[in-house]
């Protein structure tokens, strides 16, 4: 399948946010500002892309030749949650000023759904090791295009005056349904 | 009979409140993705609901014996095992459930609301307490994609249709809105997030009604 | 023997999961990122929701300190 394809289609066309849902939790609560939602992007790029060569390799090396493959999800979210704190200690210890920017939110993304999500189409896909790593950085840079773009709105109607019902998170949904009509036109590009 | 009367609206302003998916907004994920028909939410509730119970039990019987520093992954363990189980188990004699849903099931494991009240209520109270607790939260969460996938579905669709998923035997299929005059907007990404911002805010303002009552209860 | 190996790969995974943890737990956050967090936490995932009781707390010593 050609590349150029495949990261298109992970980060525009099949959205992780807008068209498959995933990774919703945090697209409420670190949207706010734009900041934050730029580390929490940065994080989730890191991590998705290392959790998924990790479990890519665990798969074609240990589950497949034993015959194991019912074990995918116990092992690939424990992997996960692992190769999350070995990122956390490691940025503790090599750069402060990065774990300022984004140490802070890599806990957060061990039970984002975005994670386990591109570890498992990896698998169910079929890639080879070159279109995992573009699928996933693809799903990652999708997801956190969205939450910039969706940070920079709501912070945009901060001052405004929404309707009481829905302050907070419905006007969040709102905006999340007209960002998704706006990418649902891409869906002829591939 | 007006403390039955008040205890059935505790119980109902509860439900709605206290709402996993339009109250606390754990588990959208799945909320969002899988309510194109009544099916789907109901098969996805009682899988829910079965991981909850017994997530929930399973992390209070051992809450007294795991160390604090590292509860995480104990439960982790605990609740992949489940899913796992669970997903074989659909995959075994529901399968049309099972490509229906897909990697949604998977996705159970990180559904906040499963580590939530794990983390929240089962690692400090009783297996009974939590077993209940988990029964309580499971069926409010599958009430709440009910109702979204019964707009979603009847608007979307136009019919509202329910089969057995074991045989695939239709148990009914009503056409409410005339062939034509449905929208398929509903069916589609946009449909689901819209419909989940009405209902949000429709308990939210719920929501901010009590907090009145309360405060002029207060006043008085 | 599959399912010996099977549970071996699980015991690695979590022992290596408890290793990491309590050496994650040991690593000092370097100075001044102590009182960073979450602004705004709807109760998403596992560390979010440790969060949010601190975050419920504070919520609950201020309506104490105002009433």
């Amino acid at each position: 399948m050609n590349l150029l394809t495949l990261f298109l289609s992970a980060l525009l066309i099949n959205n992780i946010i807008l068209a498959k849902f995933l990774g919703m939790c945090p697209f409420m609560g670190v949207s706010s500002k734009v900041e934050p939602a730029i580390g929490m992007g940065a994080a989730v790029i890191f991590v998705v892309t290392g959790a998924s060569i990790l479990s890519w390799l665990l798969f074609y090396l240990v589950l497949k030749p034993l015959g194991l493959e019912y074990m995918e999800l116990i092992c690939f979210i424990l992997l996960i949650a692992a190769f999350v704190q070995f990122v956390e200690m490691f940025v503790k210890k090599m750069s402060p000023s990065l774990y300022k920017q984004l140490g802070i939110y890599l806990p957060l993304i061990t039970t984002n759904c975005a994670v386990l999500y591109a570890a498992q189409e990896n698998i169910s896909q079929g890639y080879n090791f070159i279109e995992m790593i573009i699928n996933s950085v693809g799903i990652a840079a999708g997801f956190m295009l969205m939450l910039v773009i969706f940070a920079t709105i709501r912070e945009r109607l901060q001052g405004n005056d929404i309707p009481k019902a829905f302050r907070g998170n419905p006007i969040a949904f709102i905006i999340a349904a007209i960002m998704a009509i706006a990418f649902s036109a891409l869906a002829g590009l591939v | 009979m007006s403390e039955n009367t008040e205890k059935k609206q505790g119980f109902f302003s509860k439900l709605i409140v206290e709402n996993p998916v339009f109250g606390l907004y754990l588990g959208i994920c799945s909320a969002l993705a899988i309510t194109t028909s009544l099916n789907n939410a109901i098969g996805m509730g009682v899988a829910v609901i079965f991981v909850l119970v017994l997530s929930n039990i399973f992390v209070s019987l051992v809450r007294n014996i795991t160390p604090n520093d590292i509860h995480i992954p104990v439960y982790i363990v605990i609740i992949a095992t489940l899913v796992t189980i669970v997903k074989m188990l659909i995959q075994a004699y529901t399968p049309s459930l099972y490509t229906a849903l897909g990697a949604f099931i998977d996705l159970i494991v990180v559904n906040c609301i499963i580590l939530g009240r794990a983390e929240a209520f089962a690692s400090c109270n009783s297996v009974g307490a939590s077993a209940k607790d988990g029964l309580m939260m499971g069926i409010s969460y599958t009430l709440s994609i009910l109702a979204m996938s019964f707009i979603r579905q009847l608007l979307g669709t136009g019919s509202l249709s329910l089969s057995n998923p074991f045989n695939n035997v239709t148990l009914f299929d009503v056409r409410l809105i005339p062939q034509g005059f449905e929208i398929p907007f509903f069916t589609t990404q946009t449909g689901a997030f819209l419909t989940f911002a009405i209902l949000a805010a429709a308990v939210t303002a719920y929501k901010n009604h009590l907090d009145e009552v309360a405060k002029k209860g207060e006043e008085k | 023997m599959r399912i010996i190996i099977a549970a071996l790969l699980i015991i690695g995974l979590f022992a290596l999961n408890v290793f990491l943890y309590r050496a994650n737990n040991a690593t000092p956050v370097p100075e001044g990122c102590e009182n960073t967090e979450m602004p705004q936490c709807s109760g998403c995932g596992i560390m979010d929701c440790a969060i949010k009781k601190k975050l419920e707390e504070k919520e609950r010593e201020e309506k104490h300190e105002i009433s």
